[in-house]
């Protein structure tokens, strides 16, 4: 079982967290969705596999490169 | 190693990440007076040199990655190189060189992660240029419009980017490389050379509060885009009480021009005017970053990193957009 992290791309503000923990995810599914440059970002996953832990919940300030969720795979 | 010039090239988008887009440079001229702004590369100085390591014209199509996590799959062989902000690329899964040209084989994949230290940007250059439809005399994405580009929007996995053809067989095409003194540094907090008005003090703001500014670090705004770089609001010491016949706000002014790279003031926010901004309002405008200088602002990571402006003299700014050129003449060997 290897853990991948999900970070922010970029700084902004978290205003929908798609998943929960013990859910499975598709690869390129989108787990977070991150407002930031007066636009909402999808991040998504890069890897199938069931979500570990979520460390971020709506209305959460992120930097870039944070970690968001993890994803056993 | 010998590539093809006579057979059509193409990339396929296997993840568009937050806002990668076709650019040329200098972008859609002569339509300003109507509202249509330039678009174009917001780091024209490293959009430049990506081009010159492939071999292509400074100003041929190529790819602007904002923020990051972006993946391109090569459908034939083709000579890349990228540049600007440090997005830790990968070739077929292994680190790949930044300000050097090299290959992506068919079937290779070309991966972006994301600005993890500095700078915002990152540019990705292909021999032969991306080839999109001219609209309105460029090749330049206008999200905000919906035109130019790539069907007018960022790119999404699944697109298809096609390369265009080069004349000839270019000899040592890979390999290329910027010297070590044009490779810019992106800090956290960047430097950015700026000329003092149009609309500045005493008119509009205390002669001291233009100084404060100038000293300042000011940090980008997390909604900082292609169309305003958002500062955070200051306390400013307003000249006027008001803006008059054209608002309530001291910042208000009847409608004027505004140029790319203007600090415009809205109400306490000071906002950058970006390429893909707007060409006119009713907000002052403090001071304009040179076009010399212009290019350091997009790579200031929106949320996270600092500007500072440094005043400088119409001379100056001529000398420092020379500056730049010589480097870009220079820079690739």
């Amino acid at each position: 079982m290897a853990s991948t992290e999900v970070v922010a791309p970029t700084a902004g503000l978290v205003v929908q967290v798609n998943v929960t923990e013990g859910q499975s995810v598709q690869a390129g599914e989108t787990v977070v969705v991150v407002q930031s440059m007066k636009t909402e970002i999808s991040v998504t996953a890069d890897v199938a596999g069931k979500v570990s832990k979520i460390h971020v919940k709506k209305d959460d300030e992120v930097n870039i490169g944070q970690v968001l969720v993890e994803i056993e795979s | 190693m010998a590539i093809q010039g006579n057979h059509s090239h193409s990339l396929e988008v296997l993840k568009g990440g937050v806002e990668a887009t076709v650019q040329d440079y200098p972008g859609r001229l002569g339509y300003w007076d109507i509202g249509i702004p330039p678009s174009g590369p917001l780091d024209d100085y490293s959009f430049r040199l990506a081009n010159l390591l492939v071999g292509n014209q400074p100003g041929d199509a190529a790819l602007e990655v904002a923020a990051g996590m972006f993946s391109v799959r090569a459908k034939s062989d083709v000579v890349v190189a990228v540049t600007g902000a440090d997005m830790q690329p990968t070739l077929a899964g292994k680190p790949a060189p930044m300000w050097e040209s090299f290959v992506v084989k068919q079937g290779e994949d070309l991966t972006l992660g994301i600005a993890k230290t500095s700078g915002f940007r990152a540019y990705i250059a292909v021999a032969g240029g991306i080839e999109v439809p001219d609209y309105l005399g460029s090749k330049s994405t206008f999200a905000a419009g919906g035109f130019g580009g790539f069907q007018g929007r960022a790119l999404k996995a699944g697109d298809v980017l096609q390369v265009g053809k080069k004349e000839k067989e270019k000899d040592g095409l890979v390999g290329r490389k910027v010297v070590e003194n044009a490779i810019p540094k992106f800090n956290q907090t960047l430097e950015v050379e700026a000329t003092v008005g149009p609309q500045a003090a005493p008119d509009f703001i205390k002669e001291e509060d233009l100084d404060a500014f100038f000293s300042e670090v000011h940090k980008v705004d997390r909604n900082a885009n292609r169309l305003g770089y958002r500062l955070t609001p200051r306390q400013w010491k307003w000249a006027r009480s008001d803006g008059g016949v054209a608002g309530k706000h001291p910042s208000n002014i009847i409608d004027n021009g505004y140029t790319v790279g203007s600090v415009n003031v809205s109400g306490d926010q000071p906002i950058i005017l970006m390429r893909d901004g707007p060409s006119a309002g009713g907000f002052i405008c403090l001071c304009c970053v040179v076009t010399g200088s212009l290019w350091k602002v997009g790579q200031a990571a929106p949320g996270r990193d600092q500007l500072k402006f440094k005043k400088v003299s119409y001379d100056e700014a001529i000398e420092l957009r020379r500056k730049l050129e010589k480097n870009l003449e220079t820079g690739v060997k």
